[in-house]
């Protein structure tokens, strides 16, 4: 029986591996987003550069996802989307991706918890009628 | 409508028998580095050995033809990939749409004719905020539904849940996972049939790979 193998150490253990990990989230995220708007200035958004802005942008979701900071979290998923995306031409990509990241870069910078309320729902309206406007 | 009677079915949890945690297969669906790592160190902290991280919905699928898995931990917001979207090419009023590629995989593990193992019990993490990715998971066949932000008593209560406690299996014209009905009492109604050889299959790997 499971219940009986894990103890309540254990939980505790567990709480504070997620703990550590939230705790250092925004400074672990300094860096990456910084190398993010590094990449995204490619005016060509080769291959190579859609799949290193891929991997850290799923990297950054899948890490905010689980500490419940939805708007970083949504942000990123949203790059991803947008650089999967075969509507845009390379340069309407590039002005698009450097807006997205530029958004991650605020949100990370400002340590914008949960959704960011109305803040993060203006950015990502805003965001939006920017796709828009490029199509 | 007509009742079949109820099906009984002993827990793992009432057998008695030694559950052997390292003999327990996982994999985890995550997409970035970092959350996966994070996840990895849970289960071993909690004495599972036997880990694989699989990215994305493909990578998942290709293991799983590999190596025979015992239990999956996927993220419903994995990358999309052709075979697992809904195959349309992502205009701007998808890009602010939620990705449930996770949901998609666990469609496709449920019911693709390939699929390596449409029995698989799957704790899926899905968003809080996002009420009808939770509804898409558990109508896709999900044994367990995780919300995030994640934390350990919870993470620990699915684990404890699906090895534990596993339900039935049922096969109905729309619907293909475990018993979405929590109670035992009541029978299944007409046209629904219960996947015995998920029990056959279950029991049979509890023997062989789970139990001393």
């Amino acid at each position: 029986m499971l219940a009986k193998l894990i103890t309540q150490e254990m939980i505790e253990e567990c709480q504070k591996l997620i703990d550590t990990s939230k705790d250092s989230f925004f400074d672990d995220l300094d860096s990456i987003v910084l190398k993010l708007k590094h990449i995204a200035k490619d005016p060509k958004m080769s291959k190579e550069t859609v799949k290193a802005l891929s991997h850290a942008a799923a990297d950054i979701q899948s890490s905010a996802g689980l500490f419940g900071y939805d708007l970083i979290a949504a942000l990123a998923g949203q790059l991803i989307n947008l650089l999967d995306s075969k509507q845009f031409d390379a340069e309407k990509k590039q002005r698009l991706v450097t807006k997205y990241v530029d958004a991650l870069v605020m949100a990370v910078n400002k340590r914008i918890n949960d959704n960011g309320g109305a803040v993060g729902e203006l950015i990502l309206k805003d965001l939006a009628a920017f796709a828009k406007s490029m199509k | 409508m007509a009742v079949q009677p109820p099906i009984k079915v002993k827990p793992l949890a009432q057998s008695g028998a030694k559950l052997r945690i390292d003999r327990i297969q996982v994999l985890v669906v995550v997409a970035g580095d970092r959350a996966a790592n994070l996840i990895k160190a849970i289960f071993e902290q909690l004495g599972f050995p036997n880990l694989l991280v699989a990215h994305d919905a493909d990578e998942a699928v290709e293991m799983m033809k590999e190596v025979i898995v015992d239990l999956v931990v996927s993220d419903a917001e994995i990358k999309a990939s052709p075979l697992f979207n809904d195959g349309d090419d992502k205009d701007d009023a998808k890009i602010d749409r939620p990705n449930i590629s996770g949901i998609n995989l666990i469609r496709h593990l449920r019911h693709a004719s390939d699929s390596p193992n449409p029995f698989v019990p799957v704790i899926m993490m899905v968003n809080r905020a996002t009420e009808a990715s939770i509804i898409a998971a558990r109508d896709a066949g999900t044994n367990e539904i995780l919300l995030k932000p994640i934390n350990a008593a919870d993470f620990c209560q699915r684990l404890v849940s699906i090895i534990d406690s596993p339900r039935l299996f049922v096969t109905a014209e729309t619907y293909k996972g475990p018993d979405r009905r929590r109670s035992k009492s009541v029978g299944l109604p007409e046209g629904i049939t219960v996947e015995r050889r998920v029990r056959e299959i279950r029991l049979f790997r509890c023997d062989e790979r789970w139990r001393s």
